[in-house]
């Protein structure tokens, strides 16, 4: 049996506990340093989420625990945190359609961009038109149904399943951003 | 007598070889050792971890009651890592993915442990720091090695940052990039030692 | 329900955290020699493993990650491994004689095992829920005592077979766990559903 030295057994609480706090300082000081320091995102990432963000000046993104990138956070010059952004690719009709955006901080679209896509020239590349992109400013996600189901979005006639894509491709990444930073 | 301060930093690179002699850190030896571009940052990274903490624990070695010594080594080593590891998050984050987990498990990486209680608590901390240093240093070497081998022998070349440095016109076997490969690669060098050994007796 | 038995095989089968992760490797190769403590420490690591799991699982989702300190994931994570196999063994010692002579002697062994807080890791880096962390800590646990059932087994016969003498001993280890990584690997990826 092992005996009980109440002497020891303090000064084995008190040196860890001392070493505990001191090295817990030096890690949380060390990693608000190194995030104050690191690169900021890439500055294709910025140009692009600028577009779909007016006024905010830095992003950050946000990573998973395999350090994938789930979305952006937007920030003002002034160090404000303005909402987020996204940038990701989804299925059209015919190929990827790359898709960012901007969502305020209740979650409202501040702005849509189809960055790239490969449906059919002059009927699914319509979705590239700005006032179809127009469209989703300031809408929540719950908001963004065509206006033939008494929404907000017109389609492009003969142009359905993109359309639709677009939508739910949109809508479902809100949701899911939502989800995240919502909380 | 003090044993000079060139045997305690080469005693880890020829006589007491941390991973080829005394068989330790071996989960985060074979499993990083796919390429020569990710055994090169885990063995730096384990240069200074092994440095730092041998250090750091000989400067406190005499303020450590016997109960909680081993707690107390984890907390010093675990520090020095979370340091490593929040410094390659922030500024070299496609290494830090590539690492993934192993890094991390420095934390109880047997030859960090083993030095620190056979060495670093009962000498003074140069010493203590020149052993890190040399075993860490062991390790590296050690751990590049089995890299070469396995990325040639897998993939046919070495690539480090997208720069080809080798191409050996070889029919690549994938197995050795496969963690099978690592251990058999190991057991290989192993037994060349063990040969190499007898040899030279 | 098929999310947890896909779990439970990968844990003990395709990503087998010693032939596979490449965790608990020096334990692996020094208890290997004789069946009797091979079969202890398995015993143990998987007790502590299905604790370990959901306990640190339950820390990082709770308690770290609210607070934007996941950073600090590895200084907790093995402080509370520590702990919890330091209660462990006086709870044994106090109530079990029996089991503390079967156990007691691995659990220091296994508090710094890199198997239990490979496997805290993995758990939380491969993002499962807290009832799959109990499922992935034993499958992983039972997947370990498997390898080191099969590896004491193969070495007690290799003592006697005739074997090039630079590969006694250690070499010969390595390799047939390469050749064990394999089978692991690849043959049972009949299990993959």
């Amino acid at each position: 049996m092992k005996t009980f030295d109440t002497a020891e057994a303090v000064k084995s609480i008190a040196v860890l506990t001392v070493l505990l706090g001191l090295s817990t300082f030096l890690m949380i000081v060390f990693h608000d340093f190194v995030e104050s320091h690191r690169p900021k995102v890439e500055e294709s990432v910025r140009v692009i989420l600028e577009q779909v963000l007016p006024g905010a000046a830095e992003f950050k993104p946000v990573f998973d625990e395999q350090d994938q990138v789930l979305y952006y956070e937007a920030f003002s010059r002034e160090g404000r945190k303005k909402g987020y952004g996204f940038i990701f690719s989804g299925l059209g009709m015919w190929g990827e359609i790359r898709y960012s955006g901007g969502l305020d901080l209740d979650f409202r679209l501040t702005g849509v961009k189809i960055l790239k896509q490969e449906e059919t020239p002059g009927l699914g590349s319509r979705i590239e038109e700005p006032w179809f992109q127009e469209q989703f400013k300031g809408l929540a996600a719950g908001e963004l149904e065509f206006t033939k189901h008494g929404g907000k979005i017109d389609g492009i006639t003969g142009v359905t399943t993109t359309c639709e894509a677009v939508v739910e491709a949109i809508k479902v990444e809100m949701t899911r951003i939502a989800g995240y930073a919502g909380g | 007598m003090a044993r000079s301060c060139w045997y305690e930093f080469r005693k880890g690179i020829w006589g007491k070889h941390p991973v080829f002699c005394l068989l330790l850190g071996l989960c985060t030896t074979l499993a990083v050792s796919i390429r020569v571009e990710n055994a090169v940052a885990m063995g730096i990274a384990t240069i200074c971890i092994l440095s730092a903490a041998n250090t750091v624990i000989s400067l406190l070695r005499k303020a450590i009651p016997h109960t909680v010594h081993l707690p107390v080594f984890l907390v010093v080593i675990a520090t020095f890592v979370t340091l490593v590891e929040v410094f390659l998050k922030g500024f070299l984050p496609d290494i830090h993915k590539a690492l993934g987990i192993y890094l991390p498990l420095i934390v109880v990486n047997c030859i960090v442990l083993a030095r620190a209680e056979a060495h670093a608590s009962k000498h003074g901390p140069l010493s203590a720091f020149l052993d890190g240093a040399g075993m860490g240093t062991g390790y590296a070497i050690g751990i590049v090695l089995i890299a070469v081998i396995r990325e040639t022998w897998g993939t046919g070349m070495i690539v480090i940052r997208g720069v080809t440095l080798l191409r050996v016109g070889i029919l690549p076997a994938e197995i050795m990039v496969l963690p099978p490969g690592g251990f058999l690669v190991m057991g290989l060098l192993l037994a060349l030692f063990a040969f190499l050994e007898r040899r030279i007796r | 329900m098929s999310n947890y038995l896909s779990i439970f095989l990968t844990g003990l089968f395709l990503k087998n955290f010693v032939l596979v992760m490449f965790l608990g490797l020096c334990a692996f190769f020094g208890v290997s020699k004789e069946t009797k403590p091979a079969l202890g420490m398995g015993v143990t690591v998987t007790a502590v493993m299905t604790f370990a799991t959901p306990i640190t699982w339950a820390l990082y989702h709770h308690i770290l990650k609210p607070l934007d300190l996941t950073y600090l994931w590895i200084m907790t994570f093995i402080l509370i491994i520590a702990t919890f196999v330091e209660m462990a063994e006086y709870i044994i010692r106090k109530t079990s004689p029996g089991l503390y002579r079967t156990m007691g002697i691995y659990l220091p062994l296994v508090a710094s095992n890199c198997a239990i807080l490979g496997a805290a890791l993995l758990n939380i880096s491969w993002g499962h829920t807290l009832a799959e962390s109990i499922v992935f800590g034993f499958s992983g646990g039972l997947g370990f005592s498997l390898v080191m059932l099969i590896m004491s087994g193969i070495r007690e016969r290799m003592e006697l077979a005739d074997v090039p003498v630079s590969f006694k001993g250690a070499p010969l280890a390595f390799i047939i766990g390469g050749l064990l990584s394999m089978v692991f690997m690849h043959y049972f990826g009949v299990f993959r559903i």
